[in-house]
């Protein structure tokens, strides 16, 4: 998915009123943070996070809260080489959300986060 | 009927699990994106999505293209799928249902049942 792509996605679901305005600014913020990350425009396996995202972000905004990914799902994404990266994108999010989000919808984002470096990093690491 | 999957996980299984319980259905795999337009231009009768969290890539596209009232989180994190919830769900005219992927043996059986019952 490219940054035209996602915008065309992320201002469907403003539209809609799906997300909220701050979270589809973050959204995008994190989606240009990425592409910088990983040295593409064009993000494999991109659209699953980027959706989950703003959803999230909106309804924490809500004040509602998904419970945590299964403790065995996170030692694995824990244990992934690019979970470092991870950590640093999910510190950005706080940083352009302007507090804290809460541990379990910060575990789902690990997991994503990891799963995309995963693809898009493997495989430049490959090249 | 015609049921389109979409959502971001399980989809192969969300298929098979559907053929294996009644191979009239037709059933076919797309995109979130795509398969939400499938229902807005009236090409499926049904939407089953899974992602992680069962609101997110599940259904944020059909909850934009449909409408939240024609969609139903059936499913989250630590919150198995009711079959008294989805009947009712599916009773109030919902057409696009949502679950977590680890939901999805009991999902599925369990929407279609109450899709059935309400036919």
């Amino acid at each position: 998915m490219n940054l035209q792509a996602y915008n065309e996605r992320l201002q469907l679901l403003l539209d809609q009123k799906v997300i909220s305005s701050a979270a589809h600014e973050v959204a995008l913020q994190a989606f240009k943070q990425i592409m910088e990350v990983v040295g593409k425009t064009d993000i494999e396996q991109a659209e699953m996070l980027f959706t989950h995202l703003p959803m999230a972000l909106t309804r924490i905004e809500a004040g509602e809260e998904a419970e945590a990914p299964a403790v065995e799902i996170m030692r694995e994404v824990k244990q992934s080489e690019h979970f470092a990266i991870a950590e640093e994108q999910i510190a950005f999010i706080e940083n352009k959300w302007m507090r804290a989000l809460p541990q379990g919808e910060k575990e789902f984002l690990y997991m994503h986060y990891v799963t995309v470096l995963n693809t898009n990093l493997y495989k430049e690491e490959l090249r | 009927m015609k049921i389109v999957i979409g959502g971001q996980v399980e989809k192969k299984e969300i298929e098979r699990l559907i053929k294996e319980l009644d191979p009239s259905i037709e059933t076919v795999v797309k995109s979130d994106l795509e398969a939400a337009m499938e229902m807005k231009t009236g090409k499926a009768d049904y939407y089953f999505g899974a992602c992680h969290t069962g609101g997110g890539g599940a259904l944020a596209m059909a909850i934009a293209m449909l409408g939240r009232n024609l969609c139903q989180t059936v499913s989250m994190p630590g919150k198995k799928p009711k079959e008294e919830n989805v009947e009712e769900a599916v009773k109030n005219g919902k057409k696009a249902f949502g679950f977590t992927g680890d939901h999805v043996e009991t999902a599925v059986p369990m929407i279609l049942n109450a899709i059935k019952t309400n036919s």
